[in-house]
């Protein structure tokens, strides 16, 4: 009987049970499984009974069929009957969650449709875990576990499942290093290690490297990717709040039970959402940045327009209105709060992807110290409209006349007004459209100057839920567009100061396609004050731009400017007499949130960029509680940040402060592969005698490895021979081994070193040969160490490189 | 120090003589030469598989004449018996006693001509006596000379009338020898020397008597084998085992008579050990007696399993 068929013949006598480490590791996957499920699950009881049925069945129906099985010993096409029936079992098995589905949607218990694949799949693979004992069906059920823990791991955010999946990574490398270590031991020449102790020792070797992935897992948190899962991971059950089966994204269906979540509106008992004084702008402003400091020594100031308050005696009652904001500020109290005083602080909480920023106030006008705005109520034709559409059955607001090629994406979230005491709705930027629960009255919203839309009456109910959906720019578009009209024509006060100092000839004509187009009056959106920082300023912005092709790059050349050499600050405080706090934060290169985007607006505005400050809350990752699947916003999220005009009448929205997340853009994987590709060769074209230097010495490299390597063997050979004299034989036969390699003539590890080494030179290679076959294969033999050395010495002189290199040569020539 | 130096000098001149005397009787062979060589001292039987014409004959006729031992012959034939080969006991009429017919078993060398014409009754008939160097007639156990050793020839191509031996048959010898045909030169040669003498009675003086051969059996006996060799010996009878296109893989016996080939082999070329190039040397004629087919496709068997083991480079 040949080898083979001894080896099948073995494999008929199995064991009762299957691999310890394939049956513990199949159970972690019913475990990760159950968990994943958990997640979404109507009602836990039935989850418990379904996991324990599904691990209990198969050991009982192995069982009760295991000696019928034995028994059969007729063959189909020579695999035994016992064979085709666990395949069927398991075929059987799997469609079980299929038709208990199918029982259990009528009663509304059901589950989205990739629980139920992987539940099957899972079924199946334990099944097979449990009855196969034949190991490719081994090897094929943990395939399926091993695919199905790593589709929870990927679809949820539980920690459970992570710790889980870690736990299952552990036993997946046990499982294949025994599997591994069987294999050798069946191969071994004398058949009798059966007993390597992969089974024994490797216990606590995957203990500790579970303890260690686990520990590290845990320590560095759940990842980017993970925290703003919420909104970009499609789910098959929908991702709106409508559906009936979504379990992620926006909203948890209609399944959702009042009370439960927060974004659930309806009377609700907990003691989080008690009523109290509602915060006014003015206190979230006081709250984060402290409250605006009176300047002792005021100069007379000239102010842009006439129109807004000339004498702002009291800035207090200004910031009341919410129309202004003063860039010189006392420092904030810094409160550490734990989670339950955010939630009870929360002005709203927000479900969908992080980061994200919503805009409630805008500021055009600066006077050197404070931000106000102009209510000028004149309709302009570029003004989208607001119309009431019925989506889904339910009333959506929707906003005309803002789609353009940029903005190509859209992206949910579902805001819940908790203490916002407001009537802006906290939008993000290109809302586009909104739609609360049963309000349907065609006249509720209005567009206000400043592009942000507020409901009539004077601030939004608490407890009220909007779903808001908005488009999203592309940044990589607006970098790579050459017609879009981004410029408007710098006031003649900057042609003046460039003409004086001597920076530009002829203003605003350096690019042809972007020749500035002069508008009809003067914008309020290139207004700066009239002060020293103001020429420092603009002076930094050329310096920055030198170079850059005016558009969307200069934007985002002052805006990185700002962000890699000015340090964020948040307790730095303007000194009492300092007028100019944007000239204060330019010396110090450092200061508040608020004088990065005030700076970055100005500077912006100095290059002829119609821009504005905007403020509002920015949610960042670290404000998203995973438990609940949303985001609590509170004062501390107060932020300002610059927004640039484009075409008219987009504002997009631009981040110079650091440690703030970027703007969130639809720039696909691709294109800011792409942006990447043109940083590196924009590198490389700047640093063209480095390049030149590497690309020749790799050039050099790659086409004399063999000689290089050469050199390294000959050190190698040369050191260790000194340091182990004894050993000089083998040291040396090595040595020419690698010489071969090194000549592309390598030794087959089949091929005796006299045979090899004689091709080149029979004469010295003999000698040595004999020697070497002398030491390794006569017990008895003993050679001198100074015929070695002598012998040693020959040899390398003779086998050179380069004549091995020339054999070599002349055998391909040959060929 | 103990540096390259041949082995006791008068016995490898010995050895020298004897090979010119078989490179005289079969020119242009020099490589067969060396391995029949190998395997008379290596105590083994040889088995030549070669198409008819080639000196098989006249090489086994040579050699038996060389050694000068007792040589003795087998034409075998279908009708042919056992007893026709060890002997048999005959009623003496005049003593009226049974008395012993020897075979020509009981020889230093048995040349057995055209083996697989034989049936496998009387194939088989040589089993003990070549296997264990002894002859039972009738209970009666006859020992044979320690040097006694067999050498067989068989055609390939002839396949009627013809049984094939028993694979219990082949792994008694220790190697299956094609001679092939000689290069033209030697041809040309050979027929000159053909002009004018009869080649039928050319003689072979003999160059060793049986103890000086015994002598030498006995130092390959003792030709070192370090365990590295040892080793490489049995993962190459393993990978025998598990080669898919070899129906059956080599027998511990088999691996026994590789190795004693293997120290045959050193000790003709003067070494008192063994290297793994002696063990590749024999491989050939060993194997191809083993692991069955045809002889092209045997030979491209043992080049793969050769190629598949590594050679133990250091012990």
């Amino acid at each position: 009987m040949s080898a083979k068929r001894l080896d099948a013949s073995r494999s008929q006598k199995l064991p009762a049970l299957p691999p310890i480490e394939l049956l513990v590791s199949g159970l972690v996957a019913v475990l990760v499984v159950h968990v994943f499920r958990a997640d979404s699950s109507r009602f836990m009881p039935l989850l418990y009974i379904e996991t324990a049925a599904l691990i209990g069945l198969p050991f009982v129906l192995l069982s009760r069929f295991s000696t019928s099985l034995d028994s059969r010993k007729s063959s189909i096409g020579g695999k035994s009957s016992a064979w085709y029936t666990v395949q069927l079992g398991a075929i059987g098995f799997g469609l079980l969650p299929l038709l208990l589905q199918l029982l259990l949607r009528p009663f509304g218990l059901g589950e989205a449709f990739e629980v139920v694949a992987v539940n099957m799949v899972q079924c199946a693979a334990w099944f097979l875990v449990v009855c196969s004992r034949d190991p490719d069906r081994q090897k094929a059920a943990f395939a399926m576990s091993s695919a199905v823990v790593l589709f929870a791991c990927f679809m949820s955010d539980q920690r459970g499942v992570l710790a889980l999946g870690i736990l299952y990574a552990g036993m997946a490398m046990w499982w294949l290093m025994g599997n591994y270590w069987n294999r050798v031991n069946v191969k071994s020449i004398d058949g009798t290690s059966q007993a390597l102790p992969i089974h024994g020792l490797s216990y606590i070797g995957v203990g500790v490297a579970i303890a260690v992935c686990g520990w590290i897992a845990f320590s560095l948190g759940p990842s980017e990717q993970l925290m703003a899962v919420n909104g970009f991971m499609p789910v098959s059950g929908g991702e709106n709040w409508h559906e009936t089966y979504s379990r992620s994204g926006l909203g948890d269906g209609d399944m959702l039970t009042a009370g439960q979540n927060a974004t659930t509106t309806g009377a609700v008992d907990s003691d989080q959402f008690i009523e109290d004084d509602k915060p006014s702008m003015y206190d979230i402003m006081t709250e984060k940045y402290g409250g605006p400091m009176k300047i002792k020594k005021r100069q007379n100031r000239a102010v842009a327009l006439d129109t807004i308050g000339k004498h702002v005696d009291d800035v207090k009652q200004s910031e009341l209105s919410g129309k202004s904001f003063r860039t010189a500020r006392r420092p904030a109290k810094d409160k550490q709060k734990t989670l339950d005083e955010r939630i009870t602080d929360a002005l709203f909480f927000v479900e969908g992807s992080v980061p994200a920023r919503f805009a409630t106030a805008v500021y055009h006008e600066f006077d050197g110290l404070d931000w106000s705005r102009v209510e000028t109520r004149v309709k302009r034709k570029l003004d989208p409209t607001i119309e009431l559409q019925e989506k889904g059955g339910k009333p959506w607001y929707v906003l005309r006349n803002l789609d353009r090629e940029f903005l190509n994406t859209y992206r949910s979230h579902k805001i819940k007004i908790m203490r916002f005491d407001s009537a802006t709705i906290p939008a993000p930027s290109f809302m586009k459209s909104w739609h609360i629960f049963q309000v349907n009255l065609a006249d509720m919203f209005y567009w206000d100057d400043y592009g942000l839309v507020r409901i009539t009456g004077e601030c939004i109910p608490t407890q009220t839920v909007i779903d808001v959906v908005s488009q999203v720019p592309n940044y990589h578009t607006l970098r790579h567009s050459r017609n879009l009209h981004l410029f408007n024509d710098p006031s003649d006060w900057f042609d003046n100061t460039l003409r004086s100092l001597g920076w530009r000839n002829s203003p605003g004509t350096d690019s042809a396609q972007n020749t500035p187009q002069p508008p009809e009056n003067e914008s309020p959106f290139l207004q700066v004050p009239e002060a020293p920082s103001t020429i420092r300023l603009k002076q930094l912005a050329l310096q920055v731009t030198e170079g850059i092709e005016p558009g969307w790059n200069q934007v985002e050349a002052v805006v990185n400017h700002l962000k890699h050499n000015f340090t964020l600050d948040s307790k730095l405080v303007v000194p009492e007499d300092c007028e100019s706090p944007v000239g204060h934060f330019l010396d110090e290169a450092r200061g508040p949130s608020y004088l990065f985007s005030t700076t970055g607006v100005l500077m912006l505005r100095s290059l002829g960029y119609e821009t504005r400050l905007t403020s509002g809350f920015v949610v960042q990752r670290k404000d998203y509680i995973s438990k609940s699947g949303q985001s609590v916003v509170t004062a501390e999220n107060t932020h300002t940040w610059p927004e640039v005009r484009l075409e008219g009448w987009h504002w997009i929205p631009v981040e110079p402060t650091p440690t703030y997340p970027v703007p969130y853009g639809s720039d696909t994987l691709l294109q800011r592969g792409w942006d990447c590709l043109v940083i590196v060769v924009r590198w490389m074209w700047t640093h063209p005698i480095l390049m030149g230097l590497s690309l020749g010495l790799s050039i050099l490299i790659t086409w004399n490895y063999r000689t290089l390597a050469s050199i390294v063997f000959w050190l190698k050979w040369r050191l260790s021979c000194f340091l182990f004299p004894r050993r000089r034989l083998a040291l040396t036969r090595q040595f020419i081994d690698q010489r071969f390699w090194a000549a592309g003539l390598p030794r087959p590890h089949c091929s005796p070193i006299g045979a090899w080494y004689s091709k080149v030179d029979s004469a010295s290679a003999k000698e040595f040969v004999n020697l070497w076959n002398f030491q390794n294969f006569c017990s008895s033999c003993e050679i001198a160490q100074e015929s070695i050395n002598r012998t040693s010495r020959e040899i390398t002189s003779q086998l050179t490189f380069q004549r091995i290199k020339k054999f070599a040569k002349q055998q391909d020539n040959k060929a | 120090m103990n540096m390259i130096q041949p082995i006791s000098s008068p016995a490898n001149t010995k050895i020298d003589e004897l090979r010119q005397q078989l490179n005289r009787a079969l020119v242009g062979k020099r490589d067969v030469v060396e391995l029949v060589l190998a395997c008379v001292f290596g105590n083994g039987h040889l088995l030549f598989d070669d198409l008819p014409g080639l000196g098989k004959t006249t090489l086994a006729k040579a050699l038996s004449q060389s050694i000068g031992a007792g040589f003795a012959r087998v034409q075998c034939t279908p009708d042919l018996m056992p007893s026709d080969i060890t002997g048999f006991n005959m009623f003496d009429q005049q003593t009226r006693t049974f008395e012993l017919r020897r075979g020509p078993v009981f020889s230093d060398v048995l040349l057995a001509d055209e083996i697989n014409r034989a049936t496998p009754r009387t194939q088989s008939a040589m089993f003990e006596a070549m296997a264990e160097r002894q002859v039972t007639i009738d209970n009666q156990t006859f020992v044979l000379p320690k040097s006694f050793f067999v050498i067989a020839t068989q055609n390939p191509i002839e396949s009627h009338g013809a049984y094939p031996l028993p694979e219990a048959q082949l792994d008694r010898f220790a190697m299956k020898l094609s001679i092939g045909y000689p290069e033209t030169q030697d041809e040309v040669d050979l027929l000159g020397e053909f002009v004018g003498a009869n080649f039928q009675i050319r003689e072979f003086h003999p160059v060793l008597d049986l103890a000086e051969l015994e002598q030498l059996q006995d130092q390959v006996l003792h030709t070192e084998v370090c365990e590295s060799i040892r080793r490489y010996i049995v993962e190459l009878g393993t990978q025998t085992r598990n080669h898919p296109k070899v129906e059956l893989g080599l027998s511990p016996r088999g691996l026994m008579t590789w190795q004693r080939m293997a120290q045959s082999w050193a000790m003709l070329q003067g070494r008192k050990f063994v290297v793994p190039e002696d063990v590749a040397a024999v491989a050939r004629p060993v194997l191809q007696l083993r692991i069955g087919g045809s002889s092209s496709k045997s030979l491209t068997i043992i080049e793969e399993i050769l190629m598949s083991v590594e050679v133990p480079t250091e012990s």
